[in-house]
């Protein structure tokens, strides 16, 4: 059963043989009951032209103008009654979503008032103390209510909007709102209609929990697996892909804060996934009101905590700084005698073809230089990998800049590649420092670190060569001088790759990380040390 | 281990700096006397193993080899606290204990007898590294023991190890007192021509330039030996220190070595330190920044090798690497090195690139120094031909009066005639010919006129 009017097609008796002085009272009762939804005598509702259209309605033929006019200046508070019954009844259905619930709630409490000034209207009829005249006067304050209720409605419904989309509009309606007494109405619309909006918000900035089973919330929970049967790379796509904003379900009043909020709930959800629990202390409920900055610094507050939080766990409980540590020691190059250490042990088998090596067998050097040298000291050795890579870096970076070298194309083939072109370190983290260092990072420090280990690799070469020419010092001066040519273009070039990699270890390196390790120590954030490449 | 180093200490000279040496070594690595790790320095990072190895019982032992044909000085060594420090049977003293006489001949002779039992102890020292960088020998080439028995196993080192590298700290007689030791100019020609064609790099420490220090600098009236040997000691230690406390780079010696020595006979470097106080107060008066101290490793007076100046040649380096320790930050590096470029403070070769290396080094922990920053500079200047060319005009005039020339003919070497001394000296000549065309523009085809 529906309050509104029905689907048939009516038309209106005609008032032809009705005495102008009888008109206005049939007609007021007709009022009535169009007022509540239901068809009159002489009045009936015309079907809406379409499905966001305003209803009209037929008055029957024969009426006195005056009265005529009277009428329909009345009856759009019939037609704003039509459209809002029936947003109502429509929206209170689940797959519309909580936000729309809640607001045909707080509209069907606004009915309901509507119904007893309706009620109050019929009393004045019956006691015969009113005319048309008055009902008009006395239907002035709903009329307005019932327009704007109608408006939004309409509004929503050509939106076809749902969850944060109906809170934009909702906000868009309260701010736009001039008369003092029209913007109270829309607040409360608003504010009534964004109450389970806020609670999901609640339960994702404080607890880390999504709960929104119509997908309303402008976070989008795309975790499918279970942590237990977590896939290598899982946390490189976890940080930008499980949670992710929706632009368009965004309530305009918190576009601002939107990136924020992703954050808070995300840092929570790590620190949960690290067998923690978290709650932030200081939970407030969380409100739409038009002074944004209440509920901005409540969310703000409460992505300090879990930011916080989340930090001194990296820190303290998962040293993010002594691993960094280690990772900047290999594949920086910092520990340097363990990378001379490391190739001298393994030249011979870098030298092979890729297909020759034995993997088995680098991962066993590796692990003999790394206990050797005073890499030997540190914690995480153990995490380091040996890894032969099916490209060189060279293509890695013409893929990565999206370069389509026909020049190169050629020699891509990893068959032809040798070990030293390939070989590179791998490191392996755990969640949660896999956040960090995730893929994307462990591929700019293995790049950095391939670039740096061929330079070494030539520098090594030409000291070679340096060792092989000391014999000409036994050579009399007149046979030496011949070679000399050559000695100062193997001086040249040694001086080049020496000159290059003091450059790029001692004044790019070492300088950046000195920033970054004086940006750690300040900073109180995660986000610097998700950037930091 | 990688890059292990094994030092030779030959004749009075050679042991003394090297005693010093280890003294250093030993305090800056955390290690006691008797060879034990301080409770303090367990937790190290450093690479004690470049220079010691570890005995079954966890003492810590140098890769030294204490060669003398003379007993005093190891005497004094075995009588000090340090005795215990060493491998025994790396002390190698001749039964007779007569020395060399100060003669090069008898001590080179001398070396050609003892050969089987000297290789011995090196060989096995060799074998007992995995894997063995090099030599390091510390000699004197004035005496007997330092220069003549030197001169041989350098002679020898090159035949039995061609792939590892030899590198000598050799002291050059202080020429502005008269040596009582008279055939000095003959002993220091005929080593020079052994440090020119068998090692690799020689470190020149001239007794000269170290003494004007000692009295000039840190305001000792009388430097004694042990003044002497701290300074040299220090030069020791400080070239070392990339190889054991390893960072980005130099953390082998051939890469050290390698980028200061262009062409293989322009092998002989100097060495200059700063800051050169011993005095605490002079210290809290003066800033040392990076700039200071690269400044003052530019300076004549800092270096430890006394050149003439020479008007007529326009000298210049041939390389310079800087070891600078201490609290640096890299871009203070950067604006000292383009400070001295704007200023021209440098003069470097015309005939390839050529600027100032800088390697940054930690400092040890355990050694606590007044200084914020302190270099060590080892160049390659060709000016330090003025050095050798005084050797041979001191030779040229002991040669011309055929002064003292019956001890050497006592030897096998110089019984039939005296050619070793010719060739020795055309070979010095040749050297410094050489280091004066390394100034000039036309250097790379030098010779192809001269043939």
């Amino acid at each position: 059963m529906s309050l509104d009017f029905g689907a048939e097609v009516l038309t209106p008796r005609p008032l032809h043989d009705i005495p102008v002085h009888s008109q206005e009272s049939k007609l007021m009762e007709d009022v009535l009951y169009v007022l509540s939804g239901l068809e009159g005598e002489y009045i009936v509702p015309c079907p809406p032209l379409g499905p966001n259209e305003i209803r009209t309605f037929a008055v029957g033929e024969g009426v006195d103008p005056s009265l005529k006019q009277l009428v329909e200046k009345i009856l759009p508070l019939a037609s704003y009654y039509s459209i809002i019954v029936k947003f109502i009844e429509e929206k209170y259905s689940y797959h519309y979503g909580q936000v729309n619930q809640a607001l045909a709630g707080a509209m069907d409490l606004l009915i309901y008032e509507y119904k007893v000034f309706i009620a109050q209207l019929e009393m004045h009829i019956h006691q015969e103390n009113v005319n048309l005249q008055s009902i008009w006067f006395y239907a002035q304050p709903s009329l307005r209510t019932m327009e704007i209720l109608a408006n939004i409605a309409i509004t929503i419904n050509k939106a076809s909007a749902q969850g944060g989309r109906v809170l934009s509009l909702l906000h868009e309606q309260t701010v736009s709102a001039g008369d003092p007494k029209l913007r109270k109405l829309c607040m409360h619309l608003t504010q009534a209609a964004s109450v389970p909006y806020m609670e999901i918000l609640q339960k994702w900035v404080y607890i880390g929990i999504i709960q929104d089973p119509y997908e309303e919330f402008l976070v989008e929970d795309n975790e499918v697996i279970q942590r237990e049967d977590l896939p290598v790379d899982y946390s490189d796509d976890y940080w930008e892909k499980c949670y992710m904003i929706c632009r368009d379900r965004i309530p305009t009043f918190l576009e601002k804060i939107s990136d924020v909020i992703l954050r808070t709930g995300k840092y929570l959800n790590v620190i949960r996934q690290c067998g923690k629990n978290v709650k932030s202390p200081q939970a407030q409920e969380l409100k739409y009101t038009l002074a944004e900055s209440e509920y901005f610094e409540a969310i703000e507050q409460a992505y300090c905590f879990a930011s916080q939080t989340l930090l001194d766990l990296l820190m303290k409980e998962y040293d993010l700084m002594g691993r960094l540590r280690s990772v900047k020691h290999y594949f920086l190059h910092d520990q340097g005698d363990f990378i001379v250490q490391l190739m001298d042990m393994c030249e011979g088998e870098l030298a092979k073809n890729i297909n020759d090596i034995v993997p088995h067998r680098l991962e066993s050097l590796l692990e003999l230089a790394l206990r050797t040298s005073t890499a030997n000291s540190d914690p995480y050795k153990d995490d380091m990998r040996a890894e032969l890579l099916p490209f060189d870096l060279m293509h890695q970076m013409f893929r990565i800049h999206g370069i389509h070298n026909q020049k190169y194309a050629g020699s891509s083939s990893p068959d032809k590649l040798i070990g030293l072109e390939s070989f590179s370190f791998g490191y392996e983290v755990k969640w949660p420092v896999s956040l960090v260092l995730n893929f994307k990072t462990k591929a700019c420090y293995q790049m950095i670190f391939r670039h740096l280990l061929y330079c070494k690799h030539v520098e090594r070469l030409l000291c070679r060569v340096w060792l092989s020419n000391k014999v000409c010092k036994m050579f009399p001066v007149l046979s030496s001088q011949s070679y000399r040519p050559a000695f100062i273009l193997r001086q040249r070039m040694l001086n080049c790759v020496q000159n290059l990699q003091y450059y790029m270890m001692v004044e790019v390196i070492e300088p950046n990380w000195h920033n970054f390790l004086e940006k750690m120590s300040k900073v109180s954030t995660n986000t610097s040390s998700m950037e930091w490449d | 281990m990688p890059c292990e180093i094994i030092t030779l200490q030959l004749g009075q000279c050679g042991n003394q700096i090297g005693f010093e040496f280890w003294k250093r070594l030993c305090a800056e690595h955390g290690i006691s006397s008797e060879g034990i790790l301080e409770e303090f320095a367990t937790e190290g990072t450093d690479r004690k193993d470049v220079f010691f190895y570890q005995a079954d019982d966890e003492h810590y032992i140098p890769r030294a080899v204490l060669l003398d044909l003379e007993p005093r000085v190891i005497h004094t060594i075995m009588n000090s606290p340090y005795a215990k420090l060493y491998n025994s049977e790396n002390i190698y003293l001749a039964k007779h204990g007569g020395g060399a006489g100060n003669n090069w001949a008898s001590g080179h002779s001398q070396g050609e007898r003892l050969q089987d039992e000297i290789f011995d102890i090196i060989d096995r020292e060799a074998e007992g590294s995995d894997s063995l960088e090099g030599f390091v020998l510390c000699h004197s080439i004035a005496g007997g023991t330092g220069s003549g028995l030197g001169s041989y196993l350098l002679e020898r080192l090159t035949d039995r190890f061609p792939k590892k590298l030899v590198q000598t700290y050799s002291v050059f007689p202080n020429q502005d007192e008269i040596s009582d030791v008279v055939v000095q100019p003959y002993n220091s020609l005929l080593t020079m021509k052994r440090l020119t064609q068998s090692a690799d790099c020689v470190v020149v420490l001239d007794n000269t330039a170290l003494n004007r220090i000692a009295t000039d600098r840190l305001h000792i009236q009388n430097p004694s030996f042990a003044h002497i040997n701290t300074l040299v000691s220090t030069i020791m230690s400080v070239s070392t220190t990339t190889l054991r406390y390893p960072s980005y780079m130099n953390n082998d010696l051939i890469g050290l070595i390698a980028p200061l020595i262009p062409t293989p006979r322009l092998h002989f470097l100097m060495t200059g330190y700063t800051p050169l106080t011993t005095d605490p107060e002079a210290t809290s008066v003066r800033k040392t920044t990076v700039l200071d101290v690269m400044r003052r490793l530019l300076q004549p007076k800092n270096m430890m090798v006394s050149t003439a100046i020479d008007r007529n040649a326009a000298h210049c380096y041939i390389s310079i690497l800087n070891i600078i320790q201490g609290e640096v930050d890299p871009t203070q590096v950067h604006k000292s090195l383009q400070r001295i470029r704007e200023r021209k403070l440098v003069q470097f070769i015309p005939w390839g690139p050529a600027s100032i290396q800088v390697a940054l080094s930690r400092k040890s922990p355990y050694v606590q120094t007044a200084h914020r920053v302190s270099g060590l500079m080892l160049a390659n200047h060709t000016n330090i031909s003025s050095l050798f060319e005084r050797v041979l005009q001191q030779y040229d005039k002991l040669r011309k009066r055929e002064a003292f020339l019956e001890q050497f003919r006592k030897e096998k070497m110089f019984e039939e005639n005296l050619d070793e001394l010719d060739n020795s000296r055309e070979v010095v000549q040749e050297l410094v010919d050489e280091y004066k065309a390394a100034a000039r523009p036309d250097y790379l085809t030098w010779g192809n006129r001269q043939a």
